[in-house]
């Protein structure tokens, strides 16, 4: 036993200080999208610090927001689904093809557009829940088999869109495109579902250990298959979102969103809630991301910067996340 | 078309050729300040306005066809022979138009057609090249790709004897000595600057003179690069009282960059009222910002390739005010030319003459934009090449 006299710290009930470290952590990125906001507002006082810009940033990413949310369901059950580009620009020449070429009704065209998302999700699941191959093998390979067919379907920009889909999608609210309050809305129900629901809580179990969460009882096949479906869903409506915003399709618009999306879900879990994919975080990360190149190009900067600014930004803000999470660690642990 | 022939997914192979143009496109904002001077000219327009407004016109006219060479003496000697093309991607319209080209022109001489797809990387190309060779083709032709990109497959064909033709790599004209060297034995292109020029003389005659112009390149293209420059050369000859300014549009960019890129773009400069993308594909993204800020009253596209999406809106009168076009068709035919002269122990052409036209509202309803290119220009290269070749 020891003879070391008790202090009134040991026994006394730690009193609660701010945790600098815990919130740089989780709100770094944050400020870190602050820091660049005002930066650029600073340079360019007429153009970035203005309503309309902020108006066109927001409205800018809604496409890559959805793709990015869905992403994240299949990212926090452990799938990789790396096909969401392909099944995006499926979605997208899907909806020019048969509303423009073959005349069909626009509504009849999106949800043609929307059950092929949800029929490759299933696709998927298929050969990665019965076959039993890892899904960034299979969705590497679904994914470039959907460019390439959607090349085959057509191979030329179809515009010409009808204007249903472009005002569903364009028109304005508070300014900002319609397109933009979707993504919001989906954020906030990946968000609800992620936090209040049992779903939520099965899908993380599921990420986190595949054979604990079944001997826990949760049927892991049925959410693996639900989470690649809500990818390939999400993929496809924001296929059609870019139908509705270009007011056209374009067979070689979809390749580009693949990285993008994965650089939202992995640097929006450095913030939040860091170490665990979160819809919220990586809003942020959409946004911060794009907030700097928008700052570039008002600065009349195009080009290879853009991609030098976005990719250096990436890493440099998932450095900072990561050495705050350190420090966190050594402080808590000479306490 | 040049449409997305060039960098569609081989723009690492343009690394080293490239890193040059890249590095000296690169950074920021060309941008060309109006110069002080006014033009001095008789009459209302200034002097550069009218020589503008008269290219423009004659630009507009039908082509007129120029023999590229001598006839060909002897083209029986032609039938059964082979033509190996190693395409910079099947699946793209452009290629599709230049193969439809080559086929009729096979056709015409007797000769065997192959084509297989480099899929615009390097490695395929060597790896078609050497198939090439051990099939014993005639001929291998590849578009393109520089001498300089691919040096190692062409040197495979030349050590076996095999003349290489490479098509859009540049202007027209004669292989360099190094191209030569390398084993290039001819070449096959559009004239590119010519279409920045013309790009540059239509918004000059269109503003009279006083437009604000924003050019869109491609930095990793070689060809965009030469246009743009014509472009940026012809303002800065004709056009003082012009505002050029040049942005950047990496390929693999385009459709999550380059809406946001003209939104502030616009929204930076109000003033503007020409945008000028180096390839017409590019609208597809371009449009719906001018679209969304409201500006398509004000802001007119002035672009290249005439591919036919773009020539719908054309024809519209959406947004684009005037797209020029270089035919593919024809193009296909010309590699045949060049072809029949090699294969015959003749000098290839230096130029194949192949024309371009600019389209605009004045001329676009003389052309069936649902129709092959090969109506489109007014000269019917097949029976000019037929009789050339001597062939019926």
């Amino acid at each position: 036993m020891s003879d070391a006299p008790m202090t009134a710290d040991a026994r006394a009930p730690r009193r609660r200080r701010l945790d600098l470290p815990d919130l740089g952590n989780r709100f770094g990125l944050l400020a870190a999208w602050a820091a660049v906001i005002v930066a650029f507002s600073v340079a360019r006082p007429e153009t970035f610090a203005t309503a309309e810009n902020f108006q066109a940033i927001f409205g800018s990413q809604a496409v890559l927001l959805i793709v990015t949310m869905g992403l994240l369901v299949a990212l926090t059950a452990g799938e990789f689904d790396l096909s969401i580009a392909g099944v995006l620009n499926m979605s997208l020449v899907l909806v020019g093809f048969l509303n423009v070429e073959q005349g069909w009704p626009i509504w009849l065209a999106v949800l043609a557009a929307l059950t092929a998302g949800v029929l490759i999700g299933l696709f998927n699941a298929f050969f990665v829940i019965v076959v039993g191959i890892e899904s960034i093998v299979v969705t590497l390979g679904s994914g470039t088999l959907l460019l390439g067919l959607s090349l085959g379907i057509k191979n030329l920009a179809i515009p010409g869109i009808s204007d249903g889909l472009i005002d569903v999608v364009r028109t304005e609210l508070f300014g900002i495109q319609l397109g933009f309050w979707y993504g919001l809305l989906l954020t906030a129900l990946v968000w609800y579902v992620f936090r209040y629901t049992p779903l939520g809580r099965y899908l993380f179990f599921v990420g986190a250990g595949r054979d604990v969460a079944r001997l826990a009882g949760i049927r892991v096949d049925r959410i693996r298959v639900g989470a690649l479906v809500a990818s390939s869903g999400a993929a496809a409506l924001a296929g059609v979102m870019l139908a509705g915003l270009l007011g056209a399709s374009d067979p070689n618009a979809g390749s580009a969103y693949l990285l993008p999306a994965f650089a939202g879900a992995f640097l929006g879990s450095t913030a939040i809630t860091p170490g665990r994919f979160n819809p919220w975080g990586s809003f942020i990360a959409v946004y911060f991301l794009v907030t700097g190149i928008t700052g570039l190009q008002l600065m009349g900067l195009s080009g290879w910067i853009e991609q030098v600014f976005y990719g250096g930004s990436l890493v440099l803000a998932v450095t900072f996340s990561r050495l705050a999470a350190k420090r966190r660690r050594v402080d808590t642990s000479t306490t | 078309m040049e449409a997305r022939t060039a960098a569609r997914r081989g723009s690492a192979a343009f690394a080293a050729l490239a890193a040059s143009a890249a590095l000296a496109a690169c950074g920021g904002s060309d941008d060309k300040g109006s110069g002080g001077a006014v033009s001095a000219g008789g009459g209302d327009a200034p002097a550069g306005v009218v020589e503008a407004t008269k290219l423009v016109e004659e630009g507009r006219k039908p082509a007129q066809w120029k023999d590229p060479g001598p006839a060909i003496e002897n083209a029986s000697a032609l039938e059964g022979k082979t033509f190996f093309y190693i395409a910079n991607g099947l699946e793209l319209a452009s290629i599709q138009g230049l193969i439809k080209g080559m086929e009729e022109a096979a056709d015409a001489l007797g000769m065997k057609l192959v084509v297989t797809d480099g899929k615009g990387q390097p490695a395929e190309i060597s790896k078609q090249m050497a198939q090439a060779v051990g099939q014993k083709a005639d001929i291998i032709a590849t578009t393109s790709f520089p001498a300089a990109s691919i040096k190692g497959a062409i040197s495979g064909a030349k050590k076996a004897g095999i003349p290489v033709l490479l098509g859009f790599a540049g202007d027209p004209g004669l292989p360099t000595a190094e191209e030569q060297e390398i084993g290039t034995s001819a070449l096959m292109s559009f004239c590119y600057s010519c279409a920045g020029k013309m790009m540059a003389d239509w918004t000059i005659a269109d503003s009279n003179g006083k437009a604000n112009a924003v050019i869109f390149d491609v930095p990793e293209s070689p060809n965009t690069v030469m246009e743009r420059d014509a472009a940026v050369a012809e303002f800065e000859r004709l056009c003082p009282d012009c505002k050029v300014t040049v942005k950047h549009a990496p390929l693999a960019r385009w459709s999550t960059d380059l809406q946001s890129l003209t939104s502030a773009t616009l929204r930076s400069d109000p003033t503007i009222t020409h945008i000028l993308p180096v390839w017409d594909s590019m609208t597809t993204f371009i449009k719906p910002a001018i679209d969304s800020l409201g500006r398509s009253d004000d802001v007119k596209i002035v672009t290249y390739n005439a591919e036919q999406p773009q020539m719908k809106l054309l024809a519209a009168g959406d947004v684009v005010a005037a797209d020029i076009g270089s035919p593919l068709n024809w193009a296909g035919w010309a590699l045949f030319d060049q072809a029949a002269r090699l294969l015959t122990g003749m000098e290839p052409a230096e130029d194949e003459n192949i024309p371009n036209r600019v389209f605009d509202d004045v001329n676009v309803g003389e052309i069936d934009i649902e129709a092959s290119d090969a109506t489109w220009y007014g000269v019917d290269h097949a029976a000019e090449y037929r009789r050339l070749w001597g062939v019926e």
